[in-house]
């Protein structure tokens, strides 16, 4: 609770200081926006030419994509800048501070940064949540709303565990953090396709071992009355429960990721320099 | 000269005490070759090949053109706008001013140092795999030549362009926002995830103002042989073109930051 209050007063201070430099915060905003908007205009383009990826039209692989970027904005707001950051504190000793502050070091590192640039992606992520819906025929009754409130938690929650899971290698492998981290990244771009239309062991990959499929594939799915679940050898490889699996999967790997983290941090050596 | 080829050896170098980092990234190179072509075999599934404005196009052209590709990302790729926008912040630019030396031809050797190594430990047995796994089809030798020289051309634009990018650092401090942007126009424009024969004809006609689809398309294109010989010499005049122009905005620039830095610093 008192890590809690400490945030709000960090950000209130954060705050201030964006407000400093009016110009960049909102520059930098736009400029995001823009971005992601050239990106998806790539996906425009496949689309444009082939019409229908592996069953899926157009509106249908923009919910995918913007599954994946809203829960990526919303969980990178608290933890991508944390996280990149804690290869250098690793690097240059200075995470010892961190260690001696009253306070979890975890709840600290968090409190240090709040990576601003990432309201842009919630701000279109809303937008492109109701362009999809406009176009999609999702039928919305309460069960459903609430049940798509706590997906987008649920894939947040992923998104988070795989950045504190990418920052804490920090702390086995010095100046890899970023080398893993675009690896997974490069991932995460293949999230935006229906899983199906990948090899088994890529579908398996994004399942259980970095869960990006619960991120979108898996709620999309069940949103979209889809059930294009891929076959193994005749069986179905993804149990049709997993479609309701995100908010759990969340969840656990979130805690995991937390394990590891004090792991890491118990085997943490300061680098004396 | 002699002074530059010591910072590209110590880049080389010191990338050699980080072996891990050279067995993930060729890792995660492969990876993210395999899931592009099996995202292209989906596309082609149905309709095995398609007509589009430059000719037409195959499942196997595009395994091709996704090898080549990320090959050409792997040796091309730098770190050059945070080199430079690192400089700027810390105030060790004032530095690199007294040195006798001039910066962009130190980042530039440092740049070709990285790649280098790169080329050596990530690229050649990247390629080695993928054409195990994919096998290639190589251009005939007039083709291959010009690709050769596209292909360092287009490493020069992606140079020049993050250098001018670090060095807007100088007036606008958000300069990852600026990388950023500048990593998706090359991601989408430079027809590095997918090809400009698949744009539609506004953006294909848009995207021959920009120079980003040298970096990329030109070289891609002339591999795969889908430009006659003259439309591929036309590429790499347009190269030497815009790296002229970059040059010319980058002095431009330059000349006026030092003017700035002066000021501050008085």
């Amino acid at each position: 609770m008192d890590s809690l209050r400490l945030y709000g007063r960090f950000l209130v201070v954060y705050m201030k200081t964006l407000i400093e430099y009016r110009f960049n915060f909102f520059t930098s905003q736009i400029i995001t926006i823009v971005v992601y908007l050239i990106s998806f205009l790539g996906v425009w383009i496949v689309l444009n030419k082939f019409k229908i990826i592996h069953g899926w039209n157009f509106y249908e692989i923009m919910l995918l994509y913007n599954l994946n970027l809203f829960s990526y904005g919303a969980s990178s707001l608290f933890f991508r800048g944390p996280m990149r950051r804690l290869e250098y504190m690793v690097q240059d000793g200075s995470f010892d501070s961190i260690l001696i502050y009253p306070m979890n070091p975890f709840a600290n590192l968090i409190c240090r940064d709040f990576s601003h640039t990432f309201m842009a992606h919630m701000v279109l992520g809303v937008v492109f949540f109701h362009i999809c819906f406009e176009n999609l025929s999702i039928v919305w009754t309460w069960m459903n709303v609430v049940w798509f409130g706590l997906v987008l938690i649920g894939a947040t929650l992923i998104q988070a565990a795989i950045m504190v899971l990418t920052g804490t290698m920090s702390f086995w492998f010095v100046r890899s953090a970023a080398v893993v981290d675009t690896a997974i990244y490069g991932l995460r771009r293949f999230v935006n396709y229906p899983l199906g239309m990948y090899d088994k062991w890529v579908q398996v990959l994004l399942t259980f071992v970095i869960p990006y499929g619960f991120v979108a594939y898996f709620p999309a799915e069940d949103f979209l009355n889809k059930s294009d679940a891929p076959l193994f050898h005749g069986i179905t490889l993804f149990d049709p429960l997993f479609q309701y699996g995100t908010p759990l999967v969340g969840i656990v790997s979130f805690f995991l990721a937390y394990r590891l983290w004090c792991v890491g941090i118990n085997r943490y050596e300061s680098t004396g320099s | 000269m002699k002074v530059y080829i010591e910072f590209l050896k110590n880049a080389f170098q010191s990338n050699l005490a980080y072996k891990m980092n050279v067995f993930l990234s060729l890792v995660s190179s492969i990876v993210v070759l395999l899931v592009q072509i099996y995202f292209w075999r989906a596309l082609f599934q149905d309709i095995g090949q398609t007509q589009t404005n430059m000719g037409v196009i195959s499942f196997r052209d595009m395994v091709t053109y996704t090898l080549v590709s990320t090959g050409i990302s792997i040796a091309i790729s730098t770190t050059t706008v945070f080199k430079v926008n690192d400089r700027i912040r810390t105030g060790e630019i004032a530095m690199d001013l007294i040195k006798p030396v001039s910066l962009k031809g130190m980042l530039f050797c440092d740049a070709l140092g990285n790649n280098g190594f790169r080329m050596v430990f990530q690229l050649t047995p990247f390629l080695i795999v993928g054409i195990l796994m994919f096998g290639i089809r190589l251009p005939s030798e007039p083709y291959l030549i010009l690709f050769v020289i596209s292909s360092i051309n287009g490493m020069m634009i992606y140079f020049s362009i993050s250098y001018l990018i670090g060095l807007i650092g100088f007036w606008f401090l958000a300069v990852t926002s600026l990388s950023m942007l500048f990593n998706v126009l090359i991601n989408v424009f430079s027809g590095e995830m997918v090809p400009l024969w698949f744009f539609p004809d506004f953006l294909y006609e848009l995207s021959a103002f920009l120079p980003f689809r040298l970096i990329y398309f030109a070289p891609l294109a002339i591999f795969l042989e889908k430009t006659v010989l003259a439309d591929a010499i036309g590429f790499i005049l347009q190269q030497f073109l815009w790296i002229g122009i970059l040059a010319g905005i980058e002095r431009i620039l330059w000349m006026r930051a030092v003017r700035k830095l002066v000021i501050q610093g008085g």
